[in-house]
């Protein structure tokens, strides 16, 4: 076991991990962050996506022990004040069905989002590739990433 | 004309959760004190057992049980109609994945290495690989019983005459691919012990009172010791319909041994290697027709790879042999459908149910005749397809909605503008061809004949006492919009808004048993049964409206949430309706039911009313495929769905653009890669579905929205024609790119340049 420390979501938090202990499962176990899921547990599916230090990771690939000291923001995160434009723009749009891939999606999009504040589709698909949904066909999600953009104003795209 | 659902623009109920991450799935669901599951399981899909040694496995810390068959003290004949499936293997193993043993510990990880420590010793058999050699005298037998499991026919009209009259005969045997899910969320289930001796079971799956069914049986106990709530499910497209049944009751089974509430998920390779599939196909099929190009006969005989367990295959074979003819008026028919062991991947249900199999080959047949004869592949559908002139279907039923399907044609041409693409067939762009091909369908919504006594659905409508109103319904939300559409119909049918109603997850102590979720039938039954429920009630409060409004009863109305008398034009609103409701002691709850009505058919000949009634389907796909790699890039989809009334929008866009990429995928890159029976490319590493790279540019849709009596305000269903028809246009195509016939799906790089390089 070793003490480490995350910023989680704004928060500092002390936790004891195993030098094994992988990332997507201290957050939904030890730490009680669900949003993050597991559909392979081999960093093809892309719903455990997090932010780690602002970039986008798969937290089923990654040790928890190397993140000590690191900054991790989540879906629980993003929108801990409220509704952002982006959640409002995939709701608006029926972006989700299963909403499984959702929290994965809404990192890689975020992240793109604040990269990118106007990114074409092309640029869109490739920041979701690494995220696979089964149900929407991607259309709806596209869409709400590039509307999002599109509609955003002085106080930013998000 | 822009189409317009009956919805007021609200998001789906679950839209909010799902966007925030906040759904809880099955995998977050935790427990004081609960046990991790896992499943020791065959390596090989054909042997014998020679020993299961668990004495090394009991030794690990933190595992508390491990379950064999002849420890498990359950009813360990599992199959879901037909016993031929066991829950623990006994003697022989069938498939790769059959249970062998059952492990239930504190930590996952003690579960794993308790499985690592099991002495498992089986002798491998011959098996059974090949669908077109299962039949053959001498091939390896999968049960005692043979491998012909089941057979299915239609038999129409004078076939001798057809085959004397015609000019023309188009022949072929097809080899039509299987699929995987590949839902999102993979099976899982918790089991929880109930103090009074009881268990709920919460699950991830479509269908809640196949599980209460099957692990009551597998428990030897009453049906109401079991309660199973359906946790939010992360995609399910079929595989949800009956497999989760089998990690239930594994949990099931270490929960009573335990007395522990125990999880079991299964992880991904394990998954996709174990659970149900979509059927691969063997398909020789012939077409008999005049140098005009007038179809006069139909044989074919299909082949349906089952694997090891019957599962649903023969429900599944049956749609499949209904299906075979297409949408498509014929004199003479001669199908022989066949249901088959092998040692392969467990065949199921998947969204269509065997008719995207069966599509792609009566819709390349039926372009093959075009070109031998040299008309334009949509004036041969026009000229053939059901119509109003020619609306008897090949189960013999006059459609009294044909018509739909000629409407449909001239929408497809007109939205994919066909002429300009069709004359343009083959254009050459460097290394790549472009083609354009389509494909149709009639589907049967609702079940067939076969499975007709599961037609039925249910639901509870309660008004509370501040006017909100409470509903449940028996038919599950899998991500399709459920939800949505149940509130939708319940806001309509009392005249309110949607905002006063809440919808529950399925529970089935709510509800009655109200079939399974599949068939694209959810809006039709559970839309029904909500109806019914809705109409009880407001038989109860017009009646206490008219004595507020001081009118007859049958006179009032509810409209925005106002009871109105027609007569007099005076209002009174829901809220003081109901409280009066409540002041006289009126029931405010009302159980909804629909029941399909009794139809008559004969399984022979395959004639008689098959389903309640059908929609139409179709799609046109562009595309270009790179003769160098054999690549394919769709360029642009069509789809044109006879959908009844639309009750929501978004909903049913959601279907369409999920069901075309789905179909996309089969089509093109979803490829079973098997040795003996074991899929090598198990994992989303090396079985790969549609990304974002891989969505169309353009994706039309259009929709004919003519009402369906049956339907729950005229609607139909959606769900699967959305997928029907994608293979049938990518493989027409593609075949059109090229100038060849194709007889294969999927159409993956390696396959396309085998067929360009084939000689002829």
């Amino acid at each position: 076991m070793k003490k480490i420390t995350y910023k989680l979501n704004g928060e500092i938090r002390h936790l004891h991990v195993e030098p094994n202990d992988v990332l997507l499962d201290v957050l939904r176990d030890k730490l009680g962050i669900k949003s993050p899921k597991c559909g392979c547990d081999r960093g093809d599916c892309g719903a455990c996506a997090v932010l780690l230090n602002g970039q986008s990771v798969r937290s089923c690939l990654i040790l928890a022990i190397e993140c000590d000291g690191m900054e991790i923001e989540t879906v629980e995160g993003i929108g801990s004040n409220g509704l952002t434009r982006l959640q409002e723009k995939f709701i608006e749009l029926n972006s989700f069905q299963c909403g499984y891939c959702a929290p994965g999606v809404t990192i890689s999009a975020t992240e793109l989002l604040r990269k990118n504040p106007n990114p074409t589709m092309d640029e869109v698909k490739e920041a979701i590739a690494g995220n696979l949904c089964r149900c929407t066909g991607y259309t709806p999600i596209i869409d709400a990433v590039l509307k999002t953009a599109k509609e955003g104003d002085e106080h930013g795209k998000l | 004309m822009k189409n317009k659902g009956l919805d007021s623009g609200l998001p789906r109920p679950d839209a909010v959760a799902k966007a925030c991450g906040k759904s809880v799935y099955l995998p977050d669901l935790k427990f004081p004190g609960m046990l991790h599951a896992v499943v020791v399981s065959s390596p090989v899909a054909s042997g014998v057992i020679k020993k299961i040694d668990i004495s090394e496995a009991l030794k690990v810390s933190g595992v508390k049980a491990i379950l064999t068959a002849e420890n498990a003290g359950i009813n360990n004949k599992i199959g879901m109609i037909y016993d031929d499936q066991s829950l623990l293997a006994e003697d022989k193993v069938r498939m790769v994945g059959d249970r062998l043993a059952l492990i239930a510990a504190t930590s996952l990880e003690a579960a794993m290495e308790a499985r690592d420590r099991m002495v498992i010793e089986i002798d491998e058999m011959p098996g059974v690989y090949d669908i077109r050699t299962a039949l053959n005298d001498g091939s390896p037998k999968v049960h005692e019983s043979g491998n012909l499991f089941k057979e299915f026919f239609v038999k129409r009209g004078d076939f001798e005459d057809a085959v004397v009259k015609a000019d023309v005969v188009i022949e072929d045997d097809y080899t039509i691919g299987g699929q995987e899910h590949a839902y999102l969320e993979t099976q899982g289930t918790v089991a929880f012990p109930v103090h009074d001796g009881s268990y709920r079971i919460y699950s991830s799956t479509q269908c809640p009172f196949y599980v209460r069914f099957r692990v009551a049986r597998m428990l030897g106990i009453p049906h109401n010791m079991i309660r199973v709530i359906q946790t939010v499910t992360g995609g399910a497209f079929g595989g949800k319909e009956d497999y989760p049944d089998e990690p239930a009751m594994c949990a099931a089974a270490l929960c009573k041994a335990t007395g522990k509430p125990v999880r079991l998920v299964l992880p991904r390779v394990y998954d996709m290697q174990c659970s149900t599939k979509r059927h691969s196909m063997a398909i020789k099929h012939k077409l008999y027709a005049t140098k005009g190009g007038k179809i006069l006969g139909v044989k074919a005989e299909i082949l349906v790879d089952a694997g090891a367990y019957a599962g649903l295959s023969t429900i599944v074979a049956e749609r499949a042999n209904t299906s075979a003819v297409g949408p498509y008026s014929i004199g003479a028919v001669d199908v022989h459908t066949k249901v088959i062991y092998t040692n392969n991947l467990f065949g199921g249900p998947y969204r269509g149910f065997g008719a995207p199999q069966v599509g792609a080959v009566h819709e390349s047949q039926i372009d093959r005749l075009a070109m031998t004869v040299g008309i334009d592949p949509i004036k041969i559908r026009e000229m053939n397809g059901l119509s109003r002139e020619n609306p008897v279907f090949s189960s013999g039923e006059v459609l009294p909605q044909a018509h739909i399907y000629q409407d449909m044609l001239k929408l497809m041409k007109e939205k994919s503008n066909w002429d300009d693409h069709y004359n343009a067939k083959g254009k050459v762009d460097g290394y790549w061809r472009e083609g354009i091909g389509l494909g149709t369908t009639i589907y049967g919504v609702n079940l067939h004949w076969g499975g007709s006594r599961l037609d039925r659905g249910a639901s509870l409508v309660s008004i509370l006492n501040d006017g909100s109103v409470s509903l449940a319904v028996g038919v599950t939300e899998m991500g399709q919009g459920n939800l949505a559409a149940m509130r939708t119909i319940c806001a309509n049918a009392f005249g309110i808004s949607e905002e006063l109603i809440r919808i529950e997850e399925v529970d089935t102590a709510l509800v009655p048993d109200s079939g399974p979720t599949v068939a694209s039938r959810s809006v039709m039954s559970g839309g029904n049964a909500v109806i019914d429920g809705v109409k009880q009630l407001n038989e109860r409060l017009c009646s206490v409206a008219a004595k507020i409004l001081k009118v007859e009863s049958d006179t009032v109305i509810c409209r925005n949430g106002q009871f109105i008398s027609p007569k007099t034009e005076e209002t009174t609103p829901w809220k003081k309706v109901v409280e009066m409701l409540y002041l006289k002691k009126i029931n405010p709850s009302a159980i909804g039911w629909y029941r399909s009505e009794d139809r008559i058919y004969d399984p022979e000949t395959g004639q008689g009313r098959a389903y309640a009634f059908y929609s139409f389907g179709g799609h046109v796909v562009r595309l270009r495929v790179d003769t160098q790699t054999g690549a394919i890039d769709v360029l642009e989809t069509t789809a044109v769905h006879d959908v009844g009334q639309i009750i929501n929008l978004v909903g049913i866009e959601g279907q369409v653009q999920g069901g075309t990429v789905q179909g996309l995928g089969w089509a093109i890159m979803e490829d079973f890669r098997m040795h003996k029976g074991k899929m090598l490319n198990a994992g989303f590493t090396d079985y790969s579905i549609p990304s974002s790279m891989d969505v169309p540019a353009v994706m039309n849709m259009a929709f004919i929205e003519e009402p369906e009596p049956q339907g729950p305000f005229g609607a139909k269903g959606i769900g699967e024609p959305s997928f029907i028809s994608v293979g049938a246009a990518v493989l027409n195509a593609v075949s059109n790119a090229l100038g060849r016939d194709i007889s294969v799906l999927p159409l993956t790089p390696e396959k396309v340049i085998e067929i360009i390089t084939e000689k002829h």
